[in-house]
């Protein structure tokens, strides 16, 4: 390339740098687009890492598309971000009621947590044992609405890249006192047919943080479920989202079909379980 | 300084682009070196363009959700949930359809159960993100997070759930006041167990008009209005093709609800007309029509100009 062409193009590639950068500085100036905060207060995602140390009840409650769910917990350490103490989980949706006791410690680049779960339908009984399920077969009850308990516990890890996060769950799941012997249940939390009484999921994901005080975030998230009652996986993999609004408030979206499964249960089968805001406070807040 | 205001032209002489087309004679001969100045000013200039960009606010001649609002809102809610009590009759709606809408069952159902599942399912989640659209992403994400304007979030958030509230409550006494049976309903006994629960729900005999479709269409037309009134995605054509998605998904919506057998085709058409009709009316009569006594500007001035073979009429209102 001549000398004289590639100053052409450097003067043009400067010319588009210096054009961008005062396009963004109008915008600012006309009120259009918002310049990253330069208040660490007001950093929305690193609020709750900024939190004091103390004894604290926090609660989270999540509202969707359709659900509602509302944790509560009582602990020591920075609330949301770093703690250890006893946490409660309240979840109601179409299809059944749920109830979680447990304990939970957490670091910034781990968590783990235990308990017991209770778990009741609405409308869906116990299965018949056979190969594969439809959703036909999830909606035509054989019995009274099924309830149970669930011993769980959970580890999940993060690490912090120079580009994204990348985390990885692993759960175990103990059903225990289903109403009938020789029965398989669909277990509403990880949407799967069951064959009591173990479980297990491994989960990955990977998000990226984006715009206003880094606050939005996009990821590509992938699991397994085992069942080893019916020598059998269930494969999602899909996309998540969020943006948090403010130090409080956050807008979630999930969406994880399934890819592999040995029932047709369409949606239903799917992790579409976050499709709304979530809202999180705590006592003694810095700006509550 | 005033969008495109002689002001605004001083300050940047270079991007006067008709005074620079005429003088011609002070621009180099070289194509390239031309075709490179242009480049040059085209991105030089996009300040002005940016700075022309009409603000994300609230106008004050609009009115804000009152507590009538929220009385409406409340009330409506109330209704939807009252209507469910309405008992359902199975001999009220007789026979099940008008005759275009056999046809339209015949040519537009899927067959098999998979596909009527997918259809069903498909429906469901076009229908909840046109509900969730407007709060998630156009009041908290884009009017909050991105333009940092709290009372354009608010605004654009309950005159959102009001406008759903209206239609779903519009809809909820009429499904059930006509209790007509859904086209699977036929099928119960059949080739579907009279024990499923969808053969053994209530919701069976609320098939006119289709609330998944009303819903969808009216989320749509709301979209549709504040995008006109308020430029969320910068006042371009983003707000129109935000509009027309919205509409395209809603058409979605109801030919799923055709596809999956839980409508007819006439439930949908009138649940898409009402839904357009609530969601554009509710918001527009309620608080973007404007008022002068809220303010807006009485005075109306219009210009006439000479222009090379024509004349430009403009105007201030």
């Amino acid at each position: 390339m001549s000398t004289r062409r590639s100053g052409a193009f450097v003067g043009l590639a400067l010319c588009a740098v210096t054009g961008v950068a005062r396009a963004q500085l109008a915008e600012v100036q006309a009120g259009n687009a918002p310049l990253a905060s330069t208040d660490p207060e007001a950093t929305s995602v690193r609020y709750w890492e900024r939190g004091r140390k103390r004894v604290f009840v926090a609660a989270t409650l999540e509202l969707g598309v359709p659900y509602l769910r509302l944790q509560l917990a009582t602990g020591k350490g920075r609330p949301h971000y770093s703690w250890l103490g006893l946490e409660g989980n309240t979840g109601v949706s179409t299809g059944s009621f749920g109830q979680f006791l447990g304990l939970r410690g957490t670091l910034p680049w781990a968590t783990l947590r235990g308990g017991v779960r209770y778990q009741a339908a609405f409308q869906r009984s116990v299965l018949p044992i056979q190969e594969s399920y439809t959703r036909t077969d999830l909606d035509t009850p054989i019995g009274d609405p099924w309830q149970y308990f669930v011993l769980e516990g959970e580890a999940t890890a993060t690490a912090h890249l120079p580009v994204g996060d990348l985390t990885g769950v692993v759960s175990g799941h103990y059903l225990t006192l289903v109403p009938e012997r020789d029965t398989y249940i669909f277990e509403e939390s990880l949407k799967v047919v069951a064959a009591p009484p173990w479980l297990w999921r491994a989960r990955g994901s990977y998000s990226y943080s984006f715009g206003r005080d880094n606050g939005g975030r996009l990821g590509a998230a992938g699991e397994v479920i085992g069942i080893p009652g019916r020598d059998d996986l269930v494969v999602r993999a899909g996309m998540f989202a969020s943006v948090a609004i403010d130090n409080h408030l956050e807008v979630v979206a999930t969406l994880m079909p399934v890819w592999y499964s040995p029932d047709s249960l369409g949606l239903l089968g799917a992790d579409f379980g976050q499709l709304g805001i979530r809202l999180r406070y705590a006592t003694d807040e810095n700006q509550p | 300084m005033r969008p495109g205001s002689g002001e605004q032209r001083a300050s940047r002489p270079w991007c006067n682009l008709p005074g620079l087309l005429t003088a011609r004679a002070q621009l180099p001969k070289s194509r390239a070196a031309r075709l490179l100045i242009a480049l040059a000013l085209l991105l030089a200039c996009a300040p002005a363009r940016a700075q022309e960009a009409p603000r994300v606010e609230w106008k004050p001649y609009w009115r804000e959700f009152g507590w009538e609002d929220y009385v409406l809102t409340s009330v409506s809610s109330l209704v939807i949930v009252g209507t469910q009590l309405i008992p359902e009759d199975r001999d009220r709606w007789q026979p099940y359809g008008f005759g275009f809408d056999e046809a339209a069952r015949d040519a537009l159902r899927l067959e098999s159960e998979h596909g009527e599942l997918y259809a069903r399912d498909t429906s469901d989640v076009l229908m909840m993100l046109s509900v969730a659209y407007p709060f998630l992403v156009d009041s908290l994400s884009v009017a909050w997070w991105h333009h940092g304007n709290e009372q354009v979030a608010r605004e654009i958030g309950l005159i959102s759930a009001e406008t759903l509230a209206v239609t779903s409550a519009v809809q909820s006494i009429v499904s059930g006041v006509t209790s007509r049976e859904r086209p699977y309903g036929r099928r119960c006994g059949e080739d579907l167990s009279d024990e499923t629960l969808y053969c053994k729900e209530r919701n069976r005999y609320r098939s006119f008009f289709s609330g998944h479709t009303s819903i969808s269409f009216a989320s749509a037309a709301t979209l549709c209005v504040h995008h006109q009134h308020i430029p969320l995605y910068g006042g371009g054509s983003g707000e129109q093709f935000a509009c027309a998605l919205g509409f395209v998904n809603a058409a979605a919506v109801g030919l799923l609800r055709v596809a999956g057998d839980r409508h007819y085709l006439s439930d949908v058409l009138v649940g898409a007309g009402i839904g357009t009709l609530t969601g554009l009316t509710v918001p527009w009569f309620l608080h973007y029509r404007p008022s002068r006594s809220r303010g807006f500007p009485a005075d109306l001035s219009l210009r006439v100009s000479p222009l090379p073979g024509g004349l430009s009429v403009g105007g201030d209102f």
